[in-house]
């Protein structure tokens, strides 16, 4: 199929690397003629991206210069979770119509300072009914020409990011267009048109952070709680009407508790055991949890079977996957582990 | 008079294109999607946004005002790069960038980007907002 780029030596592909520019500059779902995208080329293409975007280790390294950033300027940082699919740059203008607001060096997902800033002061504004005095302490006087006395931060993904293709199916495209009557009538012999486009999944974190521009940590405080109570109740990003974009607070993360997570016995095996195999702990977790079950089920010190067994429930429940397993299979692995949570641990 | 430098040419052009659009009835919406192409080229490339002005413009036939602003958005910066016969023998742009090699796409990317400073910039000053934008 064709691409819409110049002569290239040898076919574009995405193997590892930046998601985003592949995503935006690299679609060649088009037809012959460049004028349409086809009835699957959208989905097709979306599809390209649908797994785990981001690299580990990077993400891993802006974590924690984006917390010590915050520690060192006395402000806040939370880390989040998606509890429904969140989407960030609908706006943006893509080949297959809606766009995605990809980080343009880490190539992830992220959610501009700005967009934060935006639902807070919302927030504040109209649900929270505060003092106009305080807002514009805060958050700047309306209009452009001075400051407040937060800064928000970008947010952004701590792990590589699971993206999901949902769809949208509008059922009155001439109304919504504007369209003049009858034709623009919001009525039913029109037809559904369903349009595929990119979101984030659910369960992926997020860290959100704000620092004061003086001394205004107090200031600090209230943002990082009218932050939580905002992305729980009107969400972020595009559809929140409809549900998208809500996260839930995972842990207040003082810079104190942020530091490196300290190695803990059960930590070091899992590491061990990713290095042996030559992949990552997420890896292991997602697609070779038979493994890992079988794995730890041979540790003959019961200690250390104790220790590893709370390790790895920790990272499913963080995942979100304990009670809600992705597949059968990792429901049947689950259980086992469960059986013995019951029998050793309760029991 | 000495000639016309090159950016007085870009210019000439954009007028000429915006005095014909004005008093349309999609002079409007071509407003807007010209101040959208050159954020969309430098995010999609000059291949990807052109396309997606194609897609936009739809085919020829019941044409509504929607896809005329896209249409003759297409034409107009086709029509430039044309004229600066970046691309030997080109009838067609889509082709053309296809067939041609990366220097030729580097070069009629930056003609476009310039030639729409000019266009947005005569878009704004003589043709009305659209109202539902």
């Amino acid at each position: 199929m064709p691409l819409p780029l110049y002569r290239t030596i040898s076919e574009p592909k995405c193997v590892e690397g930046n998601a985003g520019l592949w995503y935006d500059k690299f679609c060649d779902m088009w037809n012959d003629d460049f004028n349409s995208l086809g009835d699957n080329g959208k989905k097709e293409w979306i599809r390209t991206v649908v797994r785990n975007v981001g690299d580990e280790a990077l993400l891993r390294e802006i974590k924690e210069r984006v917390i010590s950033l915050i520690s060192n300027s006395g402000g806040k940082a939370m880390l989040f979770r998606t509890t429904a699919p969140f989407v960030t740059g609908l706006g943006r203008s893509h080949p297959v119509e809606n766009g995605f607001a990809w980080h343009h060096t880490l190539g992830v997902p992220y959610l501009p300072g700005s967009s934060v800033k935006g639902i807070v002061r919302a927030w504040a504004r109209l649900w929270r009914n505060l003092d106009n005095g305080e807002i514009r302490r805060i958050f700047g006087p309306d209009g452009a020409g001075s400051v407040g006395s937060v800064i928000f931060l970008d947010a952004m993904p701590v792990r590589p990011v699971e993206l999901k293709a949902e769809i949208m199916t509008p059922h009155y495209g001439p109304y919504y267009r504007g369209d003049k009557p009858p034709e623009g009538w919001p009525a039913d012999w029109h037809s559904p048109v369903p349009i595929p486009f990119l979101a984030v999944a659910e369960g992926q974190e997020f860290l959100f952070g704000v620092i004061p521009r003086k001394e205004a940590t107090q200031d600090c405080e209230k943002v990082i709680g009218w932050l939580k109570e905002a992305l729980q109740e009107i969400g972020a990003g595009a559809k929140t009407a409809v549900g998208y974009g809500r996260f839930a607070c995972i842990e207040a993360e003082t810079p104190e508790e942020a530091a490196p997570e300290p190695m803990t016995p059960g930590r070091e095996w899992l590491e061990k055991l990713a290095e042996e195999m030559g992949k990552s702990v997420e890896e292991i977790f997602k697609t070779d949890h038979k493994m890992l079950f079988d794995s730890w089920n041979k540790i003959e010190n019961a200690e250390l079977k104790r220790a590893v067994f709370q390790e790895i429930k920790r990272t499913y429940q963080t995942k979100g996957w304990w009670d809600n397993p992705l597949t059968n299979n990792m429901k049947k692995t689950l259980s086992k582990y469960k059986e013995y949570e019951t029998k050793e641990i309760e029991g | 008079m000495s000639e016309r430098s090159l950016e007085q040419e870009r210019a000439k052009h954009a007028l000429e294109a915006v005095n014909s659009i004005r008093g349309k009835s999609w002079a409007g919406k071509f407003r807007s999607y010209v101040e959208r192409l050159p954020p969309a080229i430098v995010m999609n490339g000059l291949g990807q946004a052109m396309a997606g002005e194609l897609a936009a413009a739809g085919r020829a036939e019941e044409m509504s005002d929607d896809k005329k602003a896209h249409n003759k958005l297409y034409e107009l910066v086709a029509g430039w790069i044309r004229t600066r016969r970046i691309y030997s023998a080109e009838e067609n742009l889509m082709k053309a960038i296809v067939d041609g090699d990366q220097k030729q796409y580097v070069l009629a990317q930056a003609e476009a980007l310039a030639y729409l400073e000019w266009l947005k910039k005569f878009s704004q000053a003589f043709l009305e907002k659209d109202k539902e934008a």
